[in-house]
């Protein structure tokens, strides 16, 4: 099982560039997708999920260019967009009836299916409650059951743990790792510690470009004696922020606990700590607008 | 001085975003095809079999009635959706946030509809420049005399045609498609019923403005040709016969003339701030649900009890790998699901209601009221096909299933024929009981091409206002007046069958193409 992505660019109109010479190579595991807004991650899971078409580039599903026939990839594809509706007059049950028969499922497959993943996302008992009347985060979670809905072998999700409680975003997490083994997973978020919990690959992505792709031991090995933390006083931390990159900022009763990303020591307070995947983020984000 | 400012950006920001869409640019060309249509003659302003010389005066005040009716009664579709995008897009709980008051956005709002609709008139008064020069009846341009029955004759109308789309959307149960239904009728049965029965008596009811112009040109055309009896038409189709010019030099605009086009514009005004009195100001989401059903924060955490733990393992059993199945049937069952549902209970019996009267009535009642009836009560159900994906927002999920075209296009119309076909089924078994099968082969050619327009228009458009105006349409002329080239139901020609039913298969392919399109993004 193997995605491969050569050389990918999507241009729109007055020369913007959405994703730029982008390549990378994908086998199962969970893959993170990290990078600040307009950074080209819906853009790139939008082509991916065969919604879009590049400019250039190559998208090959097991050797197969689904640029060229996308229906090979959408029979094992599982997406849940950022921004997805509903149908307000259908129940859960019904809803998914609906996606599972425009997939393909059979019938009985369908069935069984629809009842495990009520109970996965925790639905049971609103499953036959009209979808116009769920909350966000009960919507999200019809989102994700539908996503998995044909046994995907890509499963592609956009943000997905937007909207949810704490205890649904850790069920979750902890769901994805369990799916991990058989199948690709990209998942694209901007809160680290999902990425973090559960991803084996980290893509950082900014303005188009991949910026980095390792996993997370390697990505934090890249900071390693580089982040410092010490306590300053809070009026003088507009002036740290213009000399460093801050990567965090807590208030304390003496003053302001303060990290930042530094080849050599910042000041002479400053303790070297160990990095986190925020920190390696910041850095790669910030590297990455300066080398613009 | 604030409060000018505030309307001026609440106005143009509306009208930059609905112009900088491509949708406008269908707009103009519509009302450049329009001004096409009144240059080659299709649509004319008559006297009888008489008409005044192409001059300025002419042209102008031609255009100025072709804008009142044809603009007044579809440019309402043009505007309407300023408010409901706030309420869709979000940008309404923003501005709900705000000290903006009801009033203040309304009229933002219906300045920006009077804008756009401004927009088209003028475009509208080049073309009537470009028809006196292309005619070249007579060549001298008289500036004043041509632009003098936009400015006020159109220009009120549109506004109070701009303040009843900002009521029909502060009105929530206006705003949606029943609305667009609502106002297809209300302009026949009320804004003309009403210009033609009172304007000339009460001047400021005659909004189309027939009667600002009436006198002087019935004058014109007596003092030319004595035999004139005193009529004046605006017709949608060719002249037929020796149409005889006469000269017209225009309307002399006097003070009693002026001031009922400015109570026009005075009740354009009332009406946007009478609206709103109605208008929620984003209080509830676009979507009206009915209260019994809204979740409570309650009866979300009664799930908790039962939820699994967090670290609980979750297994979730593997599917077979096997290629995806063509499952028409159980797509075409959703598809109905959607179709049918949502309905209010009211709707419901009446459909049944007239089903059941269709088995019982005699054929003359059929033909009459029950089969027209029939033929437009399901027409917002209809209207969502194709469109509904955009709608919804749930075509990122829907088009990256296998075979999007071929599974899913086919059960839609199916889901759209099986509503016409429950609908009309006692009609058709009466017709078919009476050895009428010239009228059940015509009917069953109509009931094919209902789905495909309104999926090809829902699907090209990707909204539901396109079908519910051109069906509506087709059915007022068609069904209702005897225009026999669009009476697709074949109520009254039954010989056009075979036309309806080469445009249903044009029109589902076309459907297709567009799908298409739409696929690839």
């Amino acid at each position: 099982m193997k995605l491969s992505i050569e050389n990918l660019s999507k241009q729109y109109r007055h020369g913007f560039f959405g994703l730029k010479d982008f390549s990378l190579e994908l086998t199962p595991g969970i893959i993170g997708l990290l990078g600040p807004n307009g950074a080209g991650k819906s853009t790139l899971m939008r082509i991916l999920a065969t919604i879009n078409q590049p400019t250039s580039g190559t998208v090959k599903w097991n050797g197969i260019d689904i640029l060229k026939s996308p229906d090979t990839l959408r029979a094992t594809l599982g997406y849940l967009p950022q921004d997805f509706g509903i149908y307000p007059n259908l129940n859960a049950v019904e809803f998914l009836e609906y996606i599972a028969a425009i997939k393909g499922l059979d019938d009985k497959s369908a069935r069984r299916r629809i009842g495990e993943l009520l109970q996965v996302v925790n639905l049971v008992e609103a499953a036959r409650r009209p979808l116009g009347s769920y909350s966000g985060g009960m919507r999200q979670r019809v989102g994700i059951a539908q996503a998995l809905l044909n046994d995907p072998q890509l499963l592609i999700v956009d943000e997905p743990t937007v909207g949810l409680d704490p205890e649904e975003r850790v069920r979750f997490r902890s769901l994805l790792s369990d799916l991990a083994g058989q199948r690709i997973i990209i998942l694209s978020t901007h809160i680290v510690s999902d990425v973090e919990a559960a991803a084996r690959e980290i893509v950082v992505i900014h303005k188009g470009r991949k910026l980095q792709h390792a996993a997370p031991e390697k990505l934090l090995s890249l900071l390693d004696g580089k982040v410092w933390q010490w306590v300053i006083p809070p009026e003088t931390l507009p002036a740290l922020k213009q000399q460093h990159l801050v990567s965090g900022v807590l208030r304390r009763e003496t003053g302001m606990q303060v990290r930042v990303v530094s080849q050599t020591a910042p000041a002479a307070a400053a303790e070297p700590v160990a990095p986190s995947l925020e920190d390696v983020y910041l850095y790669e984000v910030s590297q990455g607008a300066v080398s613009e | 001085m604030k409060t000018i400012r505030l309307l001026y950006h609440i106005a143009r920001a509306d009208f930059l975003e609905r112009t900088r869409r491509a949708s406008f640019l269908v707009m103009l060309g519509l009302v450049l095809y329009l001004g096409y249509l009144v240059n080659i003659g299709q649509v004319t302003l008559r006297l009888e079999s008489y008409r005044g010389v192409f001059n300025s005066a002419w042209v102008g005040s031609m255009m100025t009635l072709v804008i009142n009716f044809l603009l007044g009664w579809f440019g309402f579709y043009l505007i309407k959706g300023a408010i409901a995008r706030d309420y869709q897009t979000g940008v309404g709980q923003i501005m709900a946030t705000t000290p903006l008051s009801r009033p203040l956005y309304l009229l933002g709002k219906w300045l920006s509809n009077i804008a756009i609709l401004d927009l088209m008139v003028f475009v509208l008064a080049l073309a009537a420049l470009a028809m006196q020069l292309i005619q070249r009846e007579d060549p001298n341009i008289q500036v004043w005399a041509l632009i003098s029955p936009f400015l006020f004759v159109a220009l009120p109308f549109l506004a109070l045609v701009a303040a009843i789309a900002v009521l029909f959307e502060s009105i929530s149960w206006l705003r949606g498609s029943f609305g667009n239904l609502v106002y297809f009728f209300a302009f026949i049965m009320g804004i003309a019923f009403i210009a033609i029965m009172f304007g000339a008596t009460i001047p400021v009811f005659d909004w189309l403005g027939f009667g600002v112009f009436k006198t002087s040109m019935a004058e014109a055309a007596k003092a030319a040709y004595p035999n004139y009896g005193g009529g004046l038409s605006l017709s949608l189709v060719p002249a037929r016969g020796d149409i005889q010019p006469f000269h017209w030099a225009g309307v002399a605009w006097t003070l009693p003339l002026i001031l009922p086009r400015l109570g026009i514009l005075g009740i354009a005004l009332a009406l946007t701030l009478v609206s709103s009195l109605f208008f929620d100001r984003f209080a509830q989401s676009g979507i009206p649900r009915r209260k019994s059903k809204l979740v409570s924060p309650a009866s979300e955490t009664a799930a908790a009890p039962v939820a699994l733990k967090a670290s609980q393992p979750i297994r979730l059993a593997s599917l077979p790998v096997s290629p995806p199945r063509f499952a028409l049937g159980r797509i075409f069952l959703s598809e109905w699901r959607m179709m049918v549902r949502g309905m209010p209970w009211w709707g419901y019996a009446a459909v049944v209601g007239l089903i059941g009267a269709s088995f019982v009535l005699p054929l003359t009642n059929l033909r009459g009221w029950v089969l027209p009836a029939l033929l437009i009560l399901p027409l917002l159900v209809w209207s969502r096909m194709g469109c509904r994906e955009a709608c919804y927002a749930t075509g990122q999920v829907v088009f990256s299933a296998p075979h999007p075209i071929w599974n899913q296009l086919p059960a839609i119309w199916l889901g759209g024929f099986a509503v016409a076909l429950v609908m009309t089924s006692g009609v058709l078994l009466r017709f078919g009981l009476a050895g009428e099968w010239t009228s059940v082969i015509a009917l069953v050619a109509g009931l094919l091409f209902i789905p495909s327009l309104a999926l090809a228009l829902g699907v090209w458009t990707g909204t539901s206002k396109a079908f519910e105006v051109v069906y509506a349409v087709f059915w007022y002329l068609g069904v209702l007046n005897d225009v026999l080239e669009l009476d697709y139901a074949g109520l009254h020609a039954s010989g056009y069958w075979l036309v309806y039913f080469f445009l249903s298969i044009f029109l589902f392919g076309f459907a297709m193409i567009g799908r298409q399109r739409q696929l690839r993004g």
